[in-house]
């Protein structure tokens, strides 16, 4: 704790001043929050006109608002962190203070954790703001404080792990470009390319098995274990428990008890895919302060 | 003893940047690290700063060894580098307020130190000004600043001077002068020997990944001096006094033009008097000037550091 204030927590405050005097996240924020609000209205309007059919507040429609608010907020972290950390180490670079910031007595380490927690800290930001359109459907019932919490713990590991991700191309990466397509591209990757490898897998077991011998679902488990660094999987996950019942994402279903398995809507698979993407962040964490310390440059 | 280095090697791929660098610097030193292009002034000082990793050799800071990545030590350095940047949207005293926190300082001993530092280095009254406002002068100044924010003992400058106009530069070299005697030890580095010639305290020239010369201004100068030819001008009995110096076991290369003598002499500073001596009894030769030729710094530099085939030459 020590060690983070006197430590982590200059480099923190000198993004988040210099952050702020930019109009990126005012920007950000403004447009997230129209969506938001696009969302809402359409949906209560929905609401309205289905209570004159029916007589009665469709809590169904309620609860799809949730999930489609908390599916859009998940989107949109994937989709603005790499924008936000893929220039963290790299910017540093072309600017030519990355030298002047390793002579300090902040260790690489420092350096990273620093500029990670700013970019949480913009997450942070974006789910306070949405929290009044998610309360909306918090006044009606069906979703408790509690979903709201493990809600934000979801999208606080979903941006770490991305964050996480995109600092490391960030160290390796001379350029901020370079650096921001291969973040965007693991983005890709993580979300649908896991999928794509499990499809491969089970084709290419299909294929090698011999004719009237079925693949079943227990040859694919261990493949499957794969979808815990999925973070649309763990969202997947976390909706479907929520609200209950999996009919409103039924269109996964394709390859169920094969890729898509009832385990994963367990809490503990919510739990195990945190954790996985908790334990891959710290990884890449190490990885990118390693990359970064002179100790360890090459030339 | 401020800084030591030893038998400091490093080699990018096959390129073989310091073959074998020794230096040491005293306390309180003013030393100026002069060498050409490419010879390995800044590989030498992003060793120095942790930056960078020797293949072998050892640094000694302020008696103590220097491990790569060393947090005491970083502490006991401020560096700048030859080039660096300035973050967008922050001030003065923010940037400075930002370093100094990087170094455990916060709150009002920060906010004195950097004003005292701003104040030394004539930034004073500017700590409101966004620093990519600055002229490029002054975010030199800026840069020393924040590299004495945490007090180092050592202060290490890779080409300060470069592209600065010769005033700013004069002020520039004032201000470090001033640092130095505040008890600051200083490095740094420059590819223009003239340029640290009046400021240095003491000089080193490294050529090739090694030093090939070290010592105090004056040394260097009259060292460089005695392989300088002997100029003379001489009003009575030339052919008489060039026929003594043709004699003489020391003169080489004796070459006239008008009554001015030009000769090659491989004596010291006693054998320079004597042979004035002889020339005025013996030759009975009337004697105008006589002297070494006084190098300037820029030809020292160019002798010391020219190319391998010149020095051949030189030698034989
Ligand atoms: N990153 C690098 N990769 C490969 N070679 C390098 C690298 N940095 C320096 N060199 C080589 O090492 C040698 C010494 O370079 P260095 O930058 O230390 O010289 P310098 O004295 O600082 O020169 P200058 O006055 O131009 O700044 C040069 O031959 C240079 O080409
Ligand atoms: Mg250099």
């Amino acid at each position: 704790m020590m060690r983070f204030v006197s430590h982590v927590f200059p480099i923190y405050q000198k993004e988040t001043m210099t952050s702020s005097r930019t109009t990126r996240l005012t920007v950000i924020v403004m447009i997230f929050n129209l969506i938001l609000a696009l969302i809402g209205l359409l949906q209560l309007q929905l609401i309205v006109r289905d209570s004159g059919y029916y007589g009665d507040t469709p809590y169904a429609s309620l609860l799809q608002m949730y999930t489609l608010v908390a599916a859009f907020e998940a989107a949109f972290i994937l989709f603005i962190v790499p924008a936000l950390t893929a220039g963290s180490i790299s910017g540093e670079r072309e600017r030519q203070t990355l030298d002047i910031l390793l002579c300090t007595r902040l260790r690489p380490a420092d350096i990273v954790v620093g500029k990670l927690l700013s970019c949480l800290s913009t997450a942070f930001v974006l789910m306070l703001s949405s929290l009044p359109v998610l309360t909306l459907v918090y006044i009606y019932g069906g979703i408790s404080v509690w979903d709201l919490a493990v809600l934000f713990g979801c999208l606080t590991v979903t941006t770490l792990f991305i964050g996480s991700i995109s600092t490391l191309f960030s160290a390796l990466m001379k350029r901020t470009t370079m650096a921001t397509v291969l973040s965007y591209l693991s983005v890709i990757f993580v979300t649908v390319g896991t999928y794509l490898v499990l499809v491969m897998v089970l084709n290419i077991y299909n294929v090698l098995t011999p004719n009237g011998v079925v693949v079943t679902g227990e040859t694919m488990a261990p493949w499957n274990n794969l979808l815990l660094i999925n973070p649309a999987i763990t969202f997947y996950s976390l909706f479907s428990q929520q609200i209950g019942g999996t009919e409103s994402i039924s269109m996964l279903n394709w390859y169920n008890g094969y890729i898509f398995t009832d385990r994963m809507l367990t809490p503990d698979w919510l739990l195990l895919s945190c954790a996985a993407q908790l334990a891959l962040s710290v990884l890449f964490i190490w990885l990118a302060a390693y990359a970064i310390n002179p100790l360890h440059r090459k030339s | 003893m401020m800084l030591k280095i030893c038998n400091l090697k490093k080699s990018y791929g096959k390129i073989r940047a310091l073959r074998d660098l020794n230096l040491e610097i005293e306390d309180g030193e003013l030393f100026g690290f002069v060498g050409p292009n490419g010879a390995g002034k800044t590989t030498t000082i992003r060793i120095l700063t942790g930056l960078l990793r020797a293949d072998s050799g050892t640094v000694e800071i302020d008696g103590q060894p220097m491990r790569c990545g060393d947090g005491k030590l970083k502490e006991k350095i401020g560096y700048v580098p030859d080039f660096f940047g300035v973050y967008d949207n922050v001030r003065v005293s923010e940037y400075l307020e930002f370093y100094a926190s990087a170094y455990g300082i916060t709150g009002l001993v920060a906010r004195r130190r950097y004003m005292e530092l701003l104040d030394m280095v004539g930034l004073g009254g500017r700590e409101d000004h966004y620093v990519d406002s600055l002229s490029r002068g002054m975010k030199q100044r800026l840069g020393v600043a924040r590299a004495l924010v945490h007090n180092p003992r050592l202060l290490i400058l890779d080409e300060p001077a470069a592209g600065l106009d010769p005033r700013t530069r004069q002020d520039f070299i004032q201000m470090l002068k001033e640092i130095n005697k505040c008890g600051k030890t200083i490095l740094i580095s420059s590819h223009i020997l003239s340029e640290l010639g009046e400021m240095c305290t003491d000089i080193g020239i490294i050529e090739e990944g090694a030093m090939v010369l070290r010592g105090s201004l004056v040394d260097i100068l009259a060292m460089v001096n005695t392989s300088n030819p002997l100029e003379m001008r001489i009003y009575k009995n030339l052919p008489e006094a060039v026929a003594l110096l043709r004699r003489h076991p020391l003169v080489h290369n004796v070459t006239i033009d008008g009554n001015q003598v030009v000769a090659g002499f491989s004596g010291g500073q006693m054998d320079e008097a004597r042979l004035l001596g002889q020339l005025v009894t013996e030759a009975g030769a009337l004697v105008g000037s006589f002297g070494r030729r006084q190098g300037g710094l820029e030809s020292v530099f160019m002798q010391i550091t020219g190319s391998k085939e010149e020095k051949v030459v030189a030698q034989g």
